[in-house]
């Protein structure tokens, strides 16, 4: 399935890894999934996935962090990123808003409260050019 | 011209030698010699003097012929007739006149042998003269001192009453006192002598009736009573008599005369006194000394009035003194124990004032004229320099309050959190200067980072499970292979619908926290209105479509200087209220404009309205209008409340049209600049 694009998800909420793991994949999405952020950039570099969404708060290594050390890397820094955060953390905001304002295209953020799983899928397609 | 004797009888006396008569001429007595016929045979000179009269005028006369002798008086006679009886002895009192027709009185010494008498006269005293001036003087010097002592003007008056009626003895008195020009007011009575009070019983006062003033006075009394008065201060306004003089009438039945004499000193007059005597003269008895005495009287009033009106001028000043001295003392005490810190600066900020709480909070122990703004340092809460709030306090005249913000930096370069509250001090339309209270915030501060904290925590918290309530029943709900029965998917329904609204709610209080904490960011940049309009419309399109609503949209495309997350959350609020609050197949009209300077935006319902009573309360938190609870429409009292702080924090103006059951126009304007930037911690969601 050479054209299925691939989709890392990257959360450590069960509950929630399972519904954005499962809807992706009912989308017709190959999709990985990985628990904490250290894992996560595991599976980035070994699947080079064509998207990532990715929590922000999350036990081993935080979102920004798994960023950072992307950016590191040649593929990494292409890799385009749906952050998914309850943005409550003033300092998770400001670091958003400078990541995502950096690249706006890259770079997008969700609040998962406020999104429905198909606005989700919808948004994925869209940051994929599949809409 | 020397000792002189009688020749007649020269052998029966030996002529006094020239020895002799040296030292008789020059004895204050005066000596004469008699012989058994009480003729005067020999003289000294002191006897001209004293009487005027050569002596050859003297000699040879009978002592009862001299003219210089007062024997009509009782005592003069029993002297004459008892010469030889009261021979060696002394006899007192006896009346002459002088070389100028006074009165003196003379003590006599006689002595008798062979037939012939010798008297010896002393002078005594001037009694019409000298007794009057020693008696005045004693009298005036005793009553200058009692009158000093007196109280009031009333005690002196009655003072002089009864002082005058003792001086004119027997006699009845009224004093009256000036009360106005022309008008006097009797306020003092007194009466002396037996004969003239005898048997009057005074029943009345006349104190409190007012006369008029003139000179002279005529009494009529029939049968013991007073029945006529004529002229002078006792003729009444009102024609009546007073009922003390009316009763006095028996004793005045035999007034002879009424003297008036005014109180008078350096052309003020404060009253005067009416003299009513028995006798007819004219003057008073003792009138020189009533006379002086009744000018002591005028000063005494004079000096009284002058102390009353010092008194009271003393007093005034003490009381202004005294509260002043109060309200200063409130005031100090109010600084002192004020916990917040004060300073009062001039127009050049100059520091005038400050109190102890100021010592405490910064170190700052003398500030009093240094420079405000080079003694006390004020950074943000990034530590960033703070703005010379002073200066544009001057500047504007506004009050302004600075809350959640400044910290300030203490002389031992401590950072505290303090909010300020700066005025201007106004004179007219000048601003003098401004009062700076400076209150510690850092508790509040500790407060607001633990609200703050909480709630960020709280949302974060509740969030994660809702959002994992959320996506396993969208999940439940989507799932193509087990298909839910009609019924579970209606009641998987009603709870995805309730955990929305959970949603919703937690949304709302977190930007609620955020609005009150003031931590909320606005961030402004180029926004498409147009585009934005679109996107929520999209968002609701389910819900208008549902009620048949019909949506005008009349949205200019332009860039809108906005935070495009505020935005979004104004037209979203805006339109899913219109939507909620208006009835199926509804219009619902959104207009967005720059027009002019202004950029206007208008959010149109022709659905319930809001009830007129409740207008007011509309922006209120938590509001609910009465119409919209009775239709059991959902919400929670949170959106507009948001909506309008969000406006208000960010330079615009936000305002509606009511009326019930005909709908409801939100309006809203920006200056065509866009929104005022603000720097906060957190942006709202």
């Amino acid at each position: 399935m050479a054209d299925k694009k691939k989709v890392l998800v990257v959360e450590d909420e069960q509950a929630l890894r399972k519904a954005l793991v499962n809807s992706l994949k009912e989308a017709g999405f190959e999709v990985v999934e990985a628990s904490d952020g250290k894992l996560g950039l595991e599976k980035a570099f070994k699947e080079h996935p064509d998207l990532m969404l990715l929590d922000l708060i999350m036990p081993k290594m935080e979102g920004k962090d798994v960023v950072a050390k992307l950016h590191e890397d040649s593929w990494g820094k292409s890799v385009p990123i749906i952050f998914l955060t309850n943005i409550s953390d003033p300092i998770k905001v400001a670091e958003i808003n400078d990541i995502s304002s950096s690249n706006s295209t890259l770079f997008d953020y969700l609040i998962k409260s406020d999104w429905r799983l198909e606005e989700i899928v919808g948004k994925v397609k869209e940051k994929l050019g599949m809409e | 011209m020397g000792w002189f004797s009688s020749e007649k009888e020269p052998k029966k006396i030996q002529p006094l030698g020239d020895k002799l008569s040296l030292v008789f001429d020059n004895t204050n007595d005066i000596i004469l010699l008699l012989n058994s016929d009480k003729e005067v045979v020999g003289a000294n000179t002191k006897v001209e003097d004293t009487f005027n009269l050569p002596l050859k005028e003297i000699i040879n006369n009978k002592i009862t012929d001299l003219p210089f002798f007062n024997f009509s008086s009782t005592r003069s006679k029993l002297f004459l007739e008892s010469l030889e009886s009261v021979a060696g002895s002394r006899f007192q009192e006896i009346d002459a006149l002088d070389r100028y027709g006074n009165k003196i009185i003379l003590e006599a010494k006689i002595g008798h042998k062979d037939g012939y008498y010798a008297i010896i006269f002393k002078e005594l005293s001037r009694p019409s003269d000298s007794s009057e001036i020693d008696l005045g003087l004693k009298f005036l010097s005793e009553v200058s001192i009692r009158l000093l002592e007196l109280e009031t003007e009333e005690d002196i008056f009655q003072f002089a009453a009864d002082q005058i009626a003792n001086l004119a003895k027997p006699a009845c008195i009224y004093v009256n006192k000036l009360v106005e020009k022309g008008k006097f007011k009797c306020v003092a009575y007194a009466i002396t002598g037996e004969n003239f009070a005898k048997g009057i019983k005074i029943t009345g006062s006349p104190v409190g009736n007012i006369y008029d003033a003139s000179d002279k006075a005529e009494f009529t009394v029939r049968r013991g009573k007073v029945t006529k008065v004529i002229g002078g201060i006792h003729e009444l306004s009102g024609g009546k008599i007073p009922k003390p003089i009316a009763v006095l009438g028996e004793a005045l039945a035999g007034v002879k005369s009424v003297f008036n004499i005014g109180f008078y000193w350096k052309g003020d007059i404060y009253g005067n006194a009416s003299i009513i005597t028995q006798k007819k003269s004219d003057k008073p008895q003792n009138s020189g000394i009533i006379e002086t005495f009744a000018n002591l009287v005028s000063v005494a009033i004079q000096r009284k009035k002058a102390e009353d009106q010092l008194v009271a001028t003393i007093k005034e000043l003490d009381l202004e003194k005294i509260r002043a001295t109060r309200e200063k003392d409130k005031l100090d005490i109010i600084l002192r124990s004020a916990g917040d810190g004060f300073i009062v600066v001039d127009s050049n900020q100059n520091i005038i004032l400050t109190n102890d709480a100021i010592v405490d909070l910064s170190g700052f122990d003398n500030a009093v004229n240094r420079n405000f703004g080079k003694t006390f340092k004020f950074i943000t809460e990034k530590k960033t320099e703070f703005p010379d709030f002073v200066s544009e306090c001057i500047k504007t005249g506004q009050i302004k309050r600075i809350v959640n913000k400044a910290v300030l930096v203490t002389k031992e370069k401590k950072e505290l959190p303090v909010d300020i509250t700066v005025s201007s001090l106004k004179s007219e339309n000048n601003t003098n200067g401004c009062v700076i209270v400076i209150r510690d915030a850092t508790k509040e501060r500790e407060i607001d980072r633990t609200k703050s904290e909480f709630v960020s925590l709280a949302s974060h918290q509740l969030r994660s499970p809702l959002a994992a309530i959320n996506w396993s029943i969208e999940m439940l709900l989507n799932d193509k292979k087990e298909k839910l029965s009609e019924k579970q998917h209606e009641y998987i329904s009603e709870v995805y619908r309730s955990s929305r609204r959970m949603n919703d709610l937690v949304k709302s209080l977190l930007n609620v926290s955020r609005l009150e904490l003031g931590t909320f960011l606005v961030d402004p940049r180029e926004v498409s209105v147009k585009e934005t309009v679109n996107s929520i419309l999209k968002e609701v399109e389910q819900r208008y479509k549902d009620k048949e609503q019909e949506i005008v949209v009349d949205v200019e495309d332009f860039k809108f200087y906005s935070d495009p997350q505020l935005l979004r959350m104004i037209f979203q609020n805006l339109l899913t209220n219109a939507i909620k609050y208006t009835r199926d197949k509804g219009r619902i009209e959104i207009y967005a404009h720059k027009e002019g300077d202004k950029i206007k935006i208008h959010v149109a319902d022709n659905g319930l309205g809001i009830p007129k009573k409740q207008q007011g309360q509309i922006f209120s938190k938590l509001f609910r209008a009465d119409n919209v609870k009775l239709k059991e429409i959902e919400g929670n009292g949170l959106g507009l409340y948001i909506i309008k702080s969000i406006v208000d924090h960010s330079g615009g103006k936000i305002w509606f049209e009511s009326q019930e059951k005909k709908g409801t126009t939100f309006s809203i304007e920006y200056p065509a600049s866009g929104m005022n930037k603000k720097a906060g911690e957190k942006s709202l969601n």
